[in-house]
């Protein structure tokens, strides 16, 4: 680090040069590299302005039918945003489709558990798309509060990345100037999880409180919750990335090499320094997943038993959520009346990914709403 | 099963209608039949020996209700008494997710009992060496063989004359 | 199953005017002879796929899933689709010992016997893939219920892998039960005629079977309630099969349909095993009188209806997708048949749909080799069914920003080369070691449905035999009234 002559920290450099590195091509690893949300362009053959989907398609020998067809994207309830020209008829519209979604949802055979997570803490999730620039720190924070492995790139490339949070894009507008959404996803703690019901040992189940649990060491690794969460937020430990095991010669080579020894990254001593003692390590081979910072709802519970007091919002900060710089995730119980949670989730913009689902996932998203003149770039 | 040491007399016959007329004939001469050996199942031999219906299907029946009642109030106590737990919303007593073990527990119980059942009512099983009366027995000949313990020579010539009278095409004494 | 009066219409089920030695003769010799030279070559290629498929799933287990091309969008691949194709196969087996004998179907005795056994094997190829493709294998015996000291930590009842657990060991107990009890007969046919250590062996194996009647009496009972309860079982078991993808979320997998489509396809796909073993068997082992162009035929004729039924399936679902008005529906279905995969749904479609059709003709149906090329088209189409279903599905589902793509790794690969061997080479042990064809069932049905008794010309009618024997009655009647 330069300092100046008072000694303070310089976060710039100067004389940098551009080594023998140009020119060279190199691949890079990308896990969302396709897929709009209605990104509009002109189709090369018939110069008619149509969705960028269809415009990347390709004419393939199967009969004239274009290959890779990605339509029906553009009405998928994930995303939801508005103009605040029509803000109004878009909340309008938001309310009676999610009536609707509720309405069949209230026709599950069921009763559910709804008075058991009246009584106590009810954790839930607020997130607000308007707030989310899609920097990332989420993502790091969370990786580095729950000891999630970094696998390098090839095994990036081959769509074997850990992270509990991920932050999805999906671009729209005009091709080739697109606006883009970001999406935080992390585990939505489904009280109705499709992913709790699927696992045969027994090693997922849901709390009193309304948290999906992992039990680390119960799981044997069928995958099934993974295939069966819609939110696709499940992540298996493909590889011993910990380094974990019994046997040097399972470490896998992520190319991952750490400093001069030849010791597989997350095995030598000083790399596990980092690792989180509140937060169990995974080994190879079992399923992980957002836990809403499990350890740290324990922890602030535990602060507020010792102080004789009611749990408050401060005692309970996910790591997400203290990293995000523009405090787009809130973090909370919804059985709070007075919590900051309880006041985000009264706004008429909220809406839950895939309800019709019937999932009664715990995070809501607070919809878009852009504010841009005509012809302004994002 | 050995049983303790027996003689016997026996006849082969080369078609199961001989063997049925014989048995015809052995049963109006009140000749008391040990036992009638057969390479197939031969139909109608049942009411000729007096073979009383086989009982298997009832315990058939009692094994699956076993089987039925292990899998459903196994798996209710785990889940409503023994360990309660919350699976995606479903109740502590999902009673439908019940029913394919409970089936598949009924069937697996009933098959095994009875499978059970009819190798130790009929005295077999892997390595049980039964005494083998004629090989042919297994593959064309039906068999006839009467118990000559205690019987007088007149009576074991008169079980010999019926053989040759009934047509048999090979009549033999043993010690099994 | 009943040895009742044969109409003369029927074509005949045993040919070459056979007595009832010349069918133990027949049956017993190929497990006498020493094997041939094509029985060897097959043996050893057999063996070579299985000790490839070994030495994959040892990589699996010691290095981790890892080394296979799964990913975080697409859990199952290669392992389930073959979990599922092996399974089906399965079903064929069942199907023609217990539907059948409860149907009075008597040319299920010149088949029923291999037919088994290849369920049986199949059932084992099947049942590797859910025990290996979990990521520790080590623990997972966690799967059964049994007390512990974690709590005590039962499984989740709710799961439908767990019924797959108990539906599967059930059918494969059940049909190992069946198949045994069936063979023991048989086995003691083989024992009295063997000497020196094969007697020792058979001996073993026969339980000490003596053929009394009381003993056969149960035996028909037996087989009797087995195929009862192996009926809705064997329906039951690729039912549960199918719930793992109907009770998920997942569109494309959360389909009512899927149970009555998914037993159809198990039993198409079985038969066409069947027809791929029996037309090579009945060949190489001299078996024409017995495995007959009518047994092909009928089996043909299953084959037909079963693909007939899947087609059916196949286009109700394209039209639920588009009816339910549901966007990731009818995405489903689109990338499934136009999609980056589109060429296993082709496959699926051509194989499946297309092919079977042909046996609407006779003369194609009583072909053998066509019946031969037939029987591996529909079992490749069937392992694209799977594969469209389980991976094709998964790879683009709800969320666009989790899309992705599947190609197998060699390892994958090589352990279902390996579950190939593993069939081959139990399948040939078995034709060696037991008579492939059911000897006790055959000579059961040789007076109605043997050639010299059933065809049209025959020397003699089953209702000549009857009143034969009737007359044999009077004359027994004679022999009484002599004696007194």
């Amino acid at each position: 680090m330069k300092t100046d002559a008072d000694g303070l920290v310089q976060y710039y450099a100067t004389g940098v040069t551009v080594s023998g590195k140009q020119g060279e091509e190199d691949y890079f690893s990308c896990v969302q590299y396709h897929h709009t949300m209605g990104v509009t362009g002109q189709d090369s053959l018939t110069k008619e302005t149509i969705n960028a989907d269809e415009a990347a398609t390709v004419y393939m020998t199967y009969g004239l039918v274009r290959q890779g067809f990605q339509g029906s994207l553009v009405n998928r309830t994930i995303i939801r945003k508005s103009h605040l020209d029509h803000v109004e008829d878009f909340v309008k519209d938001l309310q009676e489709e999610r009536h609707h979604h509720q309405e069949l949802n209230k026709k599950q055979i069921y009763p559910g558990h709804d008075e058991t997570y009246a009584r106590g803490h009810h954790w839930g999730m607020h997130v607000d798309l308007n707030a989310c620039i899609g920097c990332g720190a989420c993502t790091v924070a969370c990786m580095a509060e729950n000891n999630v492995p970094v696998v390098g790139k090839r095994e990036m490339s081959r769509h074997h990345e850990m992270a509990w949070l991920r932050i999805d894009r999906y671009f729209y507008g005009d091709v080739n100037n697109p606006s883009a959404v970001y999406q935080p996803l992390m585990c939505q703690h489904c009280n109705n999880a499709p992913c709790e019901n699927v696992c045969p040992v027994n090693a997922t189940n849901h709390s009193s409180e309304g948290l999906n649990q992992m039990a680390y060491n119960r799981c044997v690794g069928t995958r099934y919750c993974a295939n069966n969460c819609p939110y696709k937020v499940r992540r298996f430990n493909w590889l011993d990335y910990n380094a974990a095991d019994l046997w040097p010669i399972n470490e896998p080579d992520l190319g991952l090499k750490s400093g001069s020894d030849d010791v597989p990254y997350g095995a030598d001593n000083l790399t596990r320094m980092v690792l989180n003692p509140d937060v169990t390590v995974r080994s190879r081979g079992v399923i992980e997943k957002c836990s809403f910072c499990v350890q740290r709802i324990q922890e602030g519970k535990l602060r507020a038993k010792t102080e004789q007091r009611l749990l408050r919002d401060a005692d309970v900060k996910t790591a997400c959520q203290t990293a995000c710089p523009t405090g787009a995730i809130t973090f909370g119980d919804m059985n709070n009346e007075e919590g900051e949670l309880t006041k985000k989730l009264a706004s008429p913009l909220n809406y839950i990914v895939l309800e019709e689902v019937n999932t009664r996932s715990a995070v809501n998203y607070q919809a878009r709403v852009i504010n841009k003149a005509e012809g302004v770039d994002a | 099963m050995r049983n303790s040491e027996k003689n016997i007399i026996f006849g082969l016959y080369d078609d199961e209608e001989d063997l049925k007329s014989a048995i015809r004939t052995a049963n109006a001469d009140h000749l008391q039949i040990m036992d009638v050996l057969t390479p197939f199942p031969v139909h109608g031999l049942d009411p000729l020996l007096g073979l009383a219906e086989s009982r298997l299907h009832i315990g058939g029946f009692v094994y699956g209700m076993l089987g039925t009642l292990t899998a459903f109030l196994g798996m209710t106590w785990i889940f409503t008494r023994d360990w309660p737990q919350i699976y995606g919303g479903k109740p502590y007593w999902p009673i439908l997710s019940f029913v394919p073990i409970t089936f598949e527990l009924t069937v697996l119980f009933a098959s095994i009992g009875m499978v059970v059942t009819f190798y130790v009512i009929n005295g077999q099983g892997p390595g049980i060496k039964n005494p083998v009366i004629h090989p042919s027995i297994t593959d064309d000949k039906f068999c006839i063989a009467f118990d000559t313990d205690g019987l007088e020579n007149t009576q074991v010539d008169k079980l010999r004359h019926f053989f040759q009278n009934t047509g048999a095409s090979l009549v033999e004494t043993k010690t099994i | 199953m009943g040895s009742g009066p044969t109409s003369p219409i029927r074509e005949p089920l045993v040919k070459g005017n056979k007595t009832y030695h010349q069918i133990t003769e027949d049956l017993c010799s190929p497990t006498e002879r020493a094997p041939s030279k094509a029985w060897t070559l097959a043996f050893i290629v057999a063996l070579t796929a299985l000790t490839f498929g070994v030495i994959c799933i040892i990589i699996t287990i010691w290095v981790g899933i890892g080394t296979w091309r799964l990913n975080r969008t697409i859990g199952w691949g290669w392992d389930i689709t073959n979990f599922v194709w092996w399974i089906g196969i399965g079903h064929a087996g069942t199907l023609i010992s217990a539907i059948l004998l409860l149907f009075r179907q008597k040319w299920r005795t010149g088949v029923n016997r291999a037919a088994e056994a290849m369920t049986i094997f199949a059932v084992i190829c099947a049942a590797l893939f859910p025990m290996i493709h979990v990521g520790r294998i080590w623990v997972v015996f966690y799967f059964f219920p049994y007390p512990n000291t974690r709590g005590p930590l039962w499984p989740n009842f709710n799961s439908p892998l767990l019924w797959d657990l108990f539906a599967i060991s059930t059918y494969f107990t059940v049909s190992l039960l069946f198949w045994y009890t069936g063979l023991v007969p048989d086995f003691a046919t083989v024992r009295d005629r063997a000497k020196g250590f094969r007697k020792k062996m058979y001996t073993f194996l026969a339980f000490g079977w003596t053929g009394a009647a009381k003993h056969w009496q149960r035996h028909e009972a037996l087989s009797l309630v087995l195929a009862g309860l192996a009926t809705p079982l064997v329906l039951s078991v690729h039912t549960i099969v199918s719930f793992d993808f109907a009770t998920s979320v997942i569109p494309g997998w959360h389909t009512t349909i899927f149970p009555p489509y998914f037993v159809a396809g198990a039993i198409f796909s079985g038969f066409a095993m069947v027809q791929t073993l029996m037309v090579i068997t009945r060949k190489v082992l001299n078996l024409q009188d017995y495995i007959t162009l009518g047994h092909i035929e009928s089996m043909n004729k299953v084959i037909l209806v079963t693909g007939t039924i899947v087609g059916v399936a196949y286009l109700t679902e394209l039209f639920i997708a588009w009816y339910s008005g549901y966007i990731y529906e009818q995405f489903a279905f689109f990338n499934r048949a136009l999609g980056p995969y589109w060429w296993s749904y082709f496959g699926m479609m051509t194989c499946n749909v297309l092919s079977p059709q042909l046996f609407w003709s006779k003369k194609i149906r009583r072909n053998v080799t066509m019946t031969f090329f037939m029987s591996i088209f529909v079992n490749i189409g069937m392992w694209f069914e799977r594969f469209v279903i389980i991976a094709t599905t998964l790879a683009r589902d709800y969320l666009p920003s989790s899309w992705s793509f599947y190609v197998p790794s060699i390892v994958e690969v090589g352990i279902y080369i390996g579950t190939l061997g593993i069939f081959f080479t139990f399948y040939l042990i078995f034709v060696r070691v037991a008579p492939v064809v059911a000897i006790a069932e055959i000579k059961h049905i040789l007076k109605s449905a043997g050639d010299q008794y059933s065809k049209p010309n025959a020397k003699t009618t089953f209702q000549q035999v009857e009143s034969g024997s009737m007359e044999l009655e009077v004359a027994g009647h004679d022999t009484h009234h002599d004696h007194h």
